[in-house]
């Protein structure tokens, strides 16, 4: 019996040390940067920050590249216009620019808590920054914070030396008392001296001050003096005695002391590069340093060069969404402090996001824009207009734009910048503590990003720097060379039909899993002809929940159409029947995730958010706004993902389907933070994501994509809840089709669903506005229990009930639409509050009128709520 | 010159107000008669936001309203909105009903006597102006000044006369703003000795009669006559205590008597009234633990009792069921009121930023609205229409006006389609137009499958109309168990007249194949062999109707087995498993829910754990029972159960809620005759006398109760334990 216990106390003994010792050596190597050799040094270089004095770097037909020895301030002039670009930061009340602040290092210290590093005072002020001037361009290295922070003072003494320091600072006129009080005579040579201490500290001694064995010396710890100033003001004193560096060298030989690891210390590169339509800025990872104990989250470029004072006129495109207008000055600067920010492809779902209260439309373009139309009261033709456009080449899935607008109790001036997150980080509650208390510790992301960090600016001029010439500008450097459709085509929709899902029911109170068949393959056969009848004449059916246990689907090792609704004779009836009435079949399924009611993938399969947890997609409760566990799945692994597509597409081939549609592409790009080799980035996963829907379009797949983000659009054919609206956040001024006018003429793209958008008229005109094909969800029967599913948002698509509704509002777009649609959008202005105009490359013109009244000037009326087709 | 100053006046005017048309920044929802919440269409999308700091007075100055308090819209068509300035001054901003600038009140005139006698007229400046209200019938103006005394300006030390207190007033003014009384300095001895008046919201209903909610007064409403003197306390918000509760407070001391006071919540934080007298209140102090006994809202009438129509398990509190783990965390903290028309009136939820509407039976009819995201966790992102701090809600031209205090604005909402029908059908239906109320209702219905009010108005209609079957369907799905039960009844009164003979005809066919059967088998009786299990689950019969003979020929002469016994368990174990189950919708709407692990345990638990008692407790006291012999008795003892619980679920099927004390009837009475046979029963296998047996029970019953609590003692303990080591595995892992 004791020995039994003995065992069993021996064994959790065990268990628990084993947990300690592997998760201490099992770590894995991340491949965060070692210190670069060299970093550039105080008084590195010359640096005066009210220097004005710049030189020509570069030069071509259109710009002139500009560089500030003094400050590193850049400036960029279009000959064209003499139009000034210059990163100088304008302040409020200041005459005197703020020059050398072009970047921002914002990092977190060991508590946690986050700091940030400006350019000017942590870095050039100082002078630590060495250039180098390259082909067309420069490159400017820079050193920040506390580098090179050099002890010029002796850390060990010998009885000797320390006399004769004494004796130089008496000399100087010093009281030499303070030299006691710092430097401690340190005595391990006898056995009696050593038997004071404990064998650890011997050993700690050792390692650091070799020399303490040998004979009394006098020692300081500099371990106590980890602070930059306290070390300066030390040099400072030993300054006075002419102490010089070779004594210093002499006097420390041998020690061992520094530990680097709490300093402060970063470096960073930025490499700007004159083209014929801009300037290429590129932030080389590999020269990004920090030390581990403050990682570098985010960095702040050119927090300058889009910042405007008051007496200026212009706006801001930002990416939110569609799109959308901050005009500058428009007095929403001091509705409340936080500035406007803009995540680019939105919240990558493996961060820890526990909450959501607000929904609106995620960035799609990695784009922002600036159109300056000059002095406040000057001519307002857009000849005098001035526009930078940027596009973010490289490191775009985790850059984001922040927007303000000026206000002067905030001392804040109309300005937009970019920043990038390289590395993320989770806070969490710890040991012991509530989530409420605020003891808590952060952990980053295991590895940080590896590629550069790079964006174009483009300097645009005249028309082309208002958004509608943004919006040309980028749709060809999206697709090139390639024409837009000239012609107008049929009036295109999507019809989405879900057919199986799961539900819970019940037996004596036992849960079990149970299916219910919305919409059957004969079903959408015949709904589909009857749309075709009515007039849908351009319309594809994308079909939810036909395959692997519904719409919930597992993993697509192997393809197993529902049997419930049809079975895989039905699923091909189905392709047959609506090939022969022409409309497209899409059948739809998922192969970034796997659905949690239907499997759980391997723990190798399974992708994991910071806080080491699955990383799982799922619904937010809308009452508090919490995580629920609706229609939950897992994310993959970019393997598993890989290996979930590949198999599906090579089954999928046998059913001879020349169209497929991905559920979450243009959508959703999710990084897995496990800590170990599948650590994968955001940004590599979207380059994974690409390459696999690149390789189904290349052997003749037509796809249907939701979302649309830049870089899928050339392998869509069709894209889905594609937002044709901004996110609409308070400081904007006005949502743009930016979206729609980058892709109208090349893909067929289509807005949240009609039916289940309330009918809400102003649905309508953003459809027209945009000219957006139309999207409809429907469902073949009513399911009474419905509403107790995870499939509750579907309350109003049961095709039989709402057919007029369907047929009505499709009309009134459709009508709208006609003779322009699938055509060029070649304008899009703002004719006044709530009503816009829309031309078209043929020229037709589309107003439309949101307000709840009539709209009416210079010939022009347009009734309330609705729009206005001008056909030249 | 002139002309150019105004096309500048006018463009600024404009541009301080931006309207647009966007998706809706919230999932809304609609909450079902159980309290659960499913996604609806959008009743509301934001439309006009209107910066209350920045929006230009006739002169171009900017107003600098930067902390708003409350809005209130007259009939007459103007919007007073309440509020103070940058440096904490009150003010009044009266608004047309275009939400266009019409007028500020920043101070006022009144005559005051100086301490020598002589009356001097003084211009005198606001404090903070937390609330306005206009009388309908005359159209004269009160404003809660809610610290007026303490206002910093040149007058202070006059007004220091009049007011020794920090305290408030509220002046009535009249429809062209002229001073016409001032009420400040209230005392009375029913209040407080330290009362201080501090005014901050009113409301005056048609007679005259002033009421006025106090800042930190807990007695309730203030009422006051037409001539400003102090009536009343009104509608004090009634304090329940739980049973755990009222424990403690009889053995605490007066001391921490005093101290649990102060965890009483019982201040009023919005007011309303409606077209009818009655009054409005929303109380939002609430603390995690004591939430339960919170009443939201009540509507009060004259007298000041609660008449407020709720639903068991869906108050129109907002959300009362919401999570305490997230940021915004804990149930709707309502902090205004409005009565809409039709009888339909919504609540303000400051926490979440949610506006929810309920119909006069207290069904929720919609809701909308959120608070910013930060859905990132690291930016704070504002969508428009957003709310942050929402202080008050009014009710202008079919449009719902939300004022953020932090955002200083004022949100304007208006109807989708959506809502548009569902208070159309409202409206119909107090004009008693059912036929046209059914058509909208099933419009809504197109627009919502989960609609609950569209479905109880259209049960309704039907049960009108004498479609009784029809009417019991969707009273069946939205889960009304009263509404159905009257269905029902109709119902079953058709079904009786409908059937009565063939009914009557069976019965008769019934006992006679029953007389048939029996002399059958009588002729037979000789061929069969008794069986031993039967025969032993056949005594049960004895135990029943002979308690005191049974027990002792069960246990002293092996009638019984401890297998027969555990059959017996099983039986009604599982007879209260189907009792459970198919209890009829009319008495309990959530059999569906039932749980087959939890039924079992029941009854099982409690019975394994009395014998285990009872056999521990009795060979101290020298009983005579061995643990089969108590097992035995007590299993058999369960019998009437299996008995009486089948009429009880077949009545519970057949009756309406009216008829229920019958049902109660056989349930209680199983329960009591149970009760009465293991009281016997243990009597005689223990062979002890009356009151010894009494004694010995009563210790049995103290055991049991000392078993569970240490059994939950030592689960919490576990619970500890897992979780301590579960983030000391967390903690090591992620380090």
């Amino acid at each position: 019996m004791f020995k039994k216990s003995i065992s069993l106390v021996l064994m959790v003994v065990m268990i628990l040390s084993s947990a300690f010792v592997f998760s201490s050596c099992g770590q894995i190597e991340t491949k965060n940067p070692k210190r670069p050799k060299h970093i550039p040094g105080m008084y590195a270089s010359e640096s005066d920050l009210t220097s004005d004095e710049y030189r020509v770097i570069a030069e071509n037909g259109n710009f002139k590249l500009l560089f500030n020895d003094n400050t590193t301030d850049i400036k960029v002039i279009n000959k064209k216009t003499k139009y000034e670009w210059s990163s100088e930061v304008e302040e409020l009340d200041n005459d005197e620019a703020r020059r050398g602040k072009v970047f921002e290092l914002w990092y977190t210290d060991s508590n946690g808590a986050e700091n940030v590093m400006y350019s000017d005072e942590s870095s050039i002020d100082k002078g630590m920054f060495e250039i180098d001037e390259k082909d067309n361009g420069i490159k400017i290295k820079y050193g920040v914070g506390d580098v090179n922070k050099e002890y010029n003072f002796p850390i060990a003494l010998s009885k000797e030396r320390f006399k004769e320091i004494t004796k130089r600072f008496e000399k100087a006129g010093w009281d030499t008392s303070f030299l006691e009080s710092y430097y401690e005579l340190a005595d391990y040579t006898t056995p009696e001296s050593l038997a004071e201490y404990d064998e650890e500290e011997i050993a700690n001694v050792k390692s650091k001050y070799p020399k303490a064995f040998e004979e009394p010396w006098y020692y300081m710890y500099p371990e106590e003096y980890k602070n930059y100033d306290q070390i300066m003001e030390k040099n400072s004193w030993f300054e006075a005695i002419n102490y010089t560096e070779e004594e210093c060298a002499s006097d420390n030989e041998g020690l061992s002391f520094a530990s680097k690891d709490n300093i402060e210390e970063f470096a960073i590169a930025i490499e700007y590069k004159l083209t014929d339509e801009g300037l290429k800025v590129t932030i080389p990872e590999k020269e990004i340093y920090y030390n581990k104990n403050f990682p570098v989250e985010r960095v702040v470029m050119l927090p300058g060069l889009m910042n405007f004072d008051n007496k200026t006129d212009g706006y801001f495109l930002l990416p939110d969404g569609s799109g959308s207008i901050m005009n500058f000055n428009n007095g929403k600067g001091d509705i409340r402090n936080a500035s406007t920010y803009v995540t680019m492809y939105g919240v990558d779902n493996s961060r820890v996001v526990n909450e959501k209260s607000a929904y609106y439309n995620d960035a799609i373009f990695p784009i922002f824009g600036t159109c300056v139309k000059g002095k406040a009261g000057q001519s307002n033709s857009t000849k005098n207009y001035n526009g930078v456009f940027g596009i973010i080449t490289s490191g775009d899935t985790f850059a984001g734009i922040s927007a303000d607008n000026y206000n002067v109790e905030n001392s804040k001036l109309n300005n937009m910048s970019l920043e990038f997150r390289i590395n993320e980080r989770v806070n969490m509650a710890a040991f012991g503590k509530s989530d409420d208390s605020d003891s808590k510790y952060s952990k980053q992301q295991f590895q940080r990003y590896l590629g550069d960090l790079s964006y174009d600016l483009y300097f645009l001029s005249g028309e082309d720097s208002t958004y509608s010439g943004m919006a040309k500008f980028y749709a060809k450097k999206l697709f090139g060379d390639e024409a837009a459709n000239s012609d107008a085509k049929d009036y295109y929709s999507t019809v989405e039909m879900l057919s199986v899902i799961n539900t819970t029911k019940k037996f004596f109170g036992i849960d079990y899993n149970s299916k219910e068949t919305l919409t059957d393959f004969k079903q959408v056969s015949n709904i589909a002809a009857e749309l075709k009848k009515s007039g849908f004449k351009n319309m594809n059916i994308k079909l939810s929940g036909w395959c692997n246990g519904g719409y919930e689907h597992s993993s697509l090792g192997s393809i197993d159409v529902c049997s419930e609704p049809g079975g895989e004779d039905g699923f091909k009836t189905l392709s047959k029947n609506l090939s022969k009435i022409g409309v497209g079949f899409y059948p739809d399924i998922d192969f970034q995730n796997v659905y949690a009611s239907e499997e759980k993938p391997s723990s190798d399969d399974r992708a994991a958010t910071l806080n080491s947890s699955d990383s799982i997609v799922s619904e937010f409760n809308p009452v508090d706004f919490l995580r629920e566990d609706k229609l939950s799945k897992y994310v993959l692994t970019k393997d598993a993902f890989t290996k979930n597509f590949k198999d599906f597409m090579s089954n999928y081939k046998d059913f001879g389907i020349k169209n497929v549609s991905y559920r979450g592409i243009g959508k959703e790009i999710n990084s897995n933070f496990k800590d170990d080799e599948t650590f994968t980035e955001r940004q590599d996963t979207y380059s994974a994501l690409i390459k696999l829907v690149a390789s189904a379009k290349k052997d003749g797949y037509s796809i249907m994509g939701t979302g649309g983000q830049a870089a899928y659009i050339k392998y869509l054919s069709v894209i889905n809840e594609m937002p044709i609206e901004s996110s609409h956040f308070d400081k904007t001024d006005y949502s743009v089709p930016f979206t729609a006018m980058v892709l109208s003429g090349h893909v067929d793209y289509t807005y949240q669903p009609i039916n289940l958008s309330n009918n809400n008229r102003q649905n309508l005109l953003r459809i027209i506005e945009a000219g957006a094909g139309a999207y409809y969800k429907l469902t073949g029967t009513y399911y009474s229990e419905l509403e107790s599913t995870s499939y509750d948002s579907y309350y109003s698509t049961v095709y039989s009930d709402i057919k007029d509704q369907v047929k009505n509002t499709y009309e009134y777009v459709s009508d709208a639409l006609d003779g322009v649609y699938g055509t060029e959008i070649v304008s899009h202005e703002q004719i006044a509050d709530g009503v816009f105009k829309t031309t078209y490359k043929n020229g037709t013109a589309i107003y439309v009128n949101y307000n709840s009244k009539p709209y009416q000037s210079k010939g022009i009326k347009i009734a309330a709520q609705d729009y206005l087709k001008e056909v030249e | 010159m002139k002309k150019k100053i105004l096309v500048v006046l006018l463009i600024l005017l404009v541009s301080l107000q931006y309207s647009v048309s966007a998706a809706s920044s919230y999932k809304s929802y609609v909450y079902d008669n159980n309290g659960e919440y499913h996604l609806a269409p959008d009743a509301f999308y934001f439309d006009e936001n209107i910066d209350l700091k920045n929006m230009k007075d006739d002169k171009g100055k900017a107003i600098g309203m930067v902390n708003p308090h409350d809005i209130f819209a007259s009939k007459d068509g103007l919007v007073y909105v309440s509020g103070d300035d940058i440096d904490d001054k009150g003010m009044v901003l009266v608004l047309n009903s275009d939400l266009t600038f019409n007028k500020i009140i920043r101070g006022f005139k009144h005559t005051i006597t100086l301490e020598n006698g002589k009356t001097k007229e003084i211009n005198d400046t606001f404090g903070s102006v937390t609330n306005v209200f206009v009388d309908n019938n005359d159209g004269s103006i009160y404003i809660c000044d809610k610290n007026g005394a303490t206002a910093d300006n040149s007058d202070f030390k006059v007004r220091k006369n009049i007011v020794k207190d920090i305290s408030g007033r509220v002046i009535k003014m009249t429809k062209d703003y002229k001073t016409q009384m001032i009420i400040s300095g209230v005392k009375n001895e029913i209040l407080p000795k330290d009362f201080i008046f501090q005014p901050f919201k009113i409301v005056v209903d048609a007679y005259g009669r002033i009421f006025i909610l106090s800042n930190g007064f807990t007695m309730g409403i203030m009422e006051f006559d037409a001539e400003g003197s102090f009536v009343q306390c009104i509608g004090a918000p009634a304090v329940t205590y739980n049973p755990i509760e009222l424990f403690w407070r009889a053995i605490s001391t007066d001391d921490q008597k005093k101290l649990m006071e102060q965890f009483v919540p019982t201040e009023y934080s919005g007011i309303d009234i409606d077209d009818e007298g009655f009054i409005f209140v929303t109380n939002n102090a609430f603390e995690k633990d004591t939430y339960s006994d919170i009443q939201g809202l009540s509507k009060l009438n004259a007298k000041g009792n609660d008449v407020l129509r709720t639903l068991e398990n869906n108050k129109p509190y907002g959300d009362t069921d919401a999570s305490w783990k997230t940021e915004n965390k804990g149930p709707s903290k309502l902090v205004d009121v409005m009565t809409v028309k039709d009888d339909i009136y919504a609540v303000l939820d400051q926490l979440r930023g949610k506006i929810f509407f309920y119909n006069i039976d207290g069904i929720c009819l919609f809701e909308f609205g959120t608070v910013k995201d930060s859905s990132d966790g690291e930016h704070y992102n504002f969508v428009e229409g957003n709310l942050n701090v929402p202080v008050g809600i009014e009710w202008l031209n079919d449009q719902c006006l939300v004022v953020d205090s932090d955002l200083h604005c004022i949100n304007t909402y208006s109807m989708t389609e959506y809502a548009e029908k569902i208070f159309k059908a409202t409206a119909l239906h107090n004009e008693d137009k059912y036929d046209e109320e059914i058509e909208i209702w099933n419009e809504v219905l197109k627009l919502n499958n989960n609609s609950v009010v569209a479905k109880q108005n259209i049960a309704k209609v039907y049960y009108r109309n004498k479609d009784y079957k029809t009417a019991m369907k969707y009273f069946k799905e939205i889960k009304d168990q009263e509404n159905y039960s009257k269905a029902y009844k109709y119902q079953r009164q058709q079904y009786i007249n409908d059937y009565f003979t063939w009914a009557l005809l069976i019965l008769v066919l019934l006992i006679v194949v029953i007389k048939l059967f029996k002399k059958w088998r009588k002729a037979h009786e000789k061929e069969r062999k008794p069986k031993k299990l039967w025969e032993e689950i056949k005594f049960s019969k004895v135990i029943m109707f002979r308690p005191l003979n049974g027990p002792w020929l069960l246990t002293r002469e092996n009638k019984g087995s401890p297998l027969a016994a555990t059959i017996i368990l099983l039986s009604v174990s599982l007879m209260s498993l189907l009792q459970a189950r198919f209890t009829g919708f009319v008495f309990d709407a959530k059999s569906e829910d039932v749980n087959i692990l939890i039924e079992f345990a029941k009854i099982c638990i409690p019975v394994l754990l009395f014998v285990v008692c009872n056999w521990a407790v009795t060979s101290l006291m020298n009983g005579e029972g061995s643990i089969k012999a108590i097992y035995m008795g007590t299993c058999y003892s369960l019998m009437p159960i299996m008995f009486l619980y089948p009429v009880a679920i077949l009545l519970s099927n057949i009756m309406v809620q009216e008829e229920g004390d019958f049902y109660t009837v056989f349930v209680t009475l199983a329960l009591f005759w149970v009760l009465l046979l293991v009281f016997l029963g243990n009597m005689r296998i223990h062979d002890y006398n009356l009151g010894m047996a009494v004694l010995e029970i009563a210790i049995t019953v103290v055991v049991m109760l000392l078993v569970v609590f240490l059994a939950i003692l030592f689960a919490a303990l576990i619970q500890q334990m897992i979780e301590f080591v579960q983030s000391i595995i967390e903690e090591i892992s992620l380090r």
